[in-house]
């Protein structure tokens, strides 16, 4: 049975928030990616300046 | 890969995106009007059914950069694939679990046989399921490349095939739900939709726009990294 | 190139003559599914939709295992480099192979379908045969088609039967729709199928698209 019209609004709710988590899990995902590749870069770094020139 | 930039007019195009998505927001809740039949619970179709659109042509666009890379051999256009379709699987769950939700405030039940967009799109989400696993478990890099664009063609080609065998299927037992706000649409609601599935496209080019960039950047610095070593 | 298929092919027919390994598996494997859903449904006769269901489900799980085994012989003596090797267009095996599952397939259904109505069907199988024919060629066709391609994707891998199963049976669902739905109205007694034609074509459909498909992207399987 359909639900009647006043309680569709928790279910909207839920849908939108599974959208919202979904993207926002993906940015996370991201993020987490991008702090790896700064601390490589800062290694990185550190190596270039023990160098002898 | 040295020659291909990814992140070239990211910053516009997610700013074009945020506008987007906030004009289909603002549009769904205080411009469509609410469904005769359906009540406020139609609002669900406004995030389900763009994703659902979106996340097939993200397999589809998979299938298609895949072509071009059996055709190149550039891997650029493998690692487009991968992403592609990567990320329409994540959206995908995103559709499965929003059209659950909508099909249990219009049926009763998490999960309805008479929906036949949901139940083609898990058809393909259990193929598509298949695709990491596939990849990762052959070690040699080319030839991972390669058969998982021969994977990506084929699923890609598939996907058009079950949508119109499950339509055909469910044709004559039981009535399309969906064609209730397909066909004979409002135009304020029909306008809705629409910004809506752009909002979503945008925001799926910029999500895989983001990684591409993302992954590129972290081979480039592998790379560096190794040069570097050779040279101390 | 279809000379070379045919080589191939010939080659695949008297090993499987000889050794009788895929196409009798697969008929005990038919049979012994039919029994085991006579216990499942607790039923000693089927019609309609639940027979086609049986029929169609078991068809399809058989040809699992005969793709399975197709390229078995290929990776385990060589006969990949082999083909690379020779001047042949490397479409040819596949053509070979598609060709032989699909003879496999059709030796399974002559068996396996009087043995269906021997064991399960209600109403009989005479009057359906006409009409079941092409249904049973198309979707052997697509069938074979999409396995001979998959079985090459898959032999390369690490867990391969188990990847042969996970990418070949939902690729197939089409053909299940259209085979089971256009079969449906033969297996009910005293009904007469209205639609079949949209089934056919749509076999016929899908046909055309996954053999396009596969002479498309089977080279690139084995290049190396």
């Amino acid at each position: 049975m359909p639900l009647p019209i006043a309680e569709g609004g928790d279910y909207v709710a839920a849908a939108y928030v599974v959208f919202v988590t979904l993207v926002v899990v993906y940015i996370a995902i991201i993020g987490a990616k991008l702090s790896r590749i700064e601390k490589e870069l800062d290694t990185l770094n550190e190596l270039v300046d023990k160098r002898p020139e | 890969m040295t020659s291909v930039l990814f992140g070239k007019r990211l910053g516009a195009l997610a700013w074009v995106t945020a506008a987007f998505m906030l004009a289909a927001m603002v549009l769904v809740f205080f411009y469509a009007p609410e469904d005769a039949d359906q009540g406020f619970r139609q609002k669900i179709f406004y995030v389900h059914v763009p994703l659902a659109i979106v996340t097939l042509c993200g397999f589809v666009a998979g299938g298609i950069f895949a072509i071009k890379h059996l055709r190149t051999g550039e891997r650029s256009w493998d690692v487009r694939s991968y992403v592609a379709i990567h990320l329409s699987i994540m959206l995908g769950v995103g559709v499965l679990a929003t059209g659950a939700i909508w099909a249990k405030t219009a049926w009763g039940h998490w999960w309805v046989w008479e929906e036949p967009v949901l139940v083609s799109y898990l058809i393909v989400f259990l193929l598509y399921c298949c695709y990491q696993p596939l990849r990762f478990s052959i070690a040699d890099p080319e030839r991972q490349s390669r058969y998982a664009s021969v994977f990506a063609i084929t699923a890609g080609a598939f996907v058009p095939l079950n949508f119109v065998a499950v339509r055909l299927a469910e044709q004559y037992t039981h009535p399309r739900v969906l064609s209730e706000t397909g066909g004979d649409m409002p135009g304020d609601m029909r306008l809705t939709f629409f910004v809506c599935i752009a909002a979503v496209a945008l925001l799926f080019t910029t999500l895989w726009k983001l990684e591409l960039t993302n992954k590129h950047v972290a081979e480039q610095l592998k790379r560096l990294r190794r040069r570097l070593e050779a040279q101390a | 190139m279809i000379a070379a298929a045919a080589a191939i092919l010939r080659k695949d027919l008297t090993v499987e003559l000889r050794t009788r390994e895929s196409v009798p598996a697969m008929v005990l494997f038919s049979i012994t599914v039919f029994v085991l859903f006579h216990f499942g449904l607790d039923r000693d006769t089927l019609e309609g939709d639940l027979a086609t269901g049986v029929i169609w489900v078991t068809l399809l799980l058989a040809t699992v295992l005969g793709v399975n085994r197709l390229y078995v012989a290929e990776r385990d003596q060589g006969g990949f480099t082999a083909l690379r090797l020779a001047p042949v267009d490397l479409t040819a095996l596949w053509l070979a192979k598609a060709a032989a599952l699909f003879l496999y397939l059709a030796a399974l259904e002559l068996v396996a379908l009087p043995a269906f109505d021997l064991l399960l069907l209600g109403p009989g199988l005479d009057g359906a045969l006409p009409e079941l024919l092409p249904i049973l060629l198309l979707a052997n066709l697509g069938l074979a088609a999409v396995g001979a391609l998959i079985s090459a994707l898959a032999i390369e891998t690490r867990a391969r039967e188990l990847i042969v199963s996970l990418l070949l049976l939902p690729l197939v669902v089409p053909v299940v729709i259209a085979a089971a739905r256009a079969t449906e109205p033969l297996l009910a007694a005293g009904q007469s199928p209205d639609d079949l034609a949209k089934w056919l074509g749509f076999l016929a459909l899908y046909d055309v698209v996954f053999v396009l498909v596969s002479v498309a992207v089977f080279d690139y399987l084995l290049d190396d």
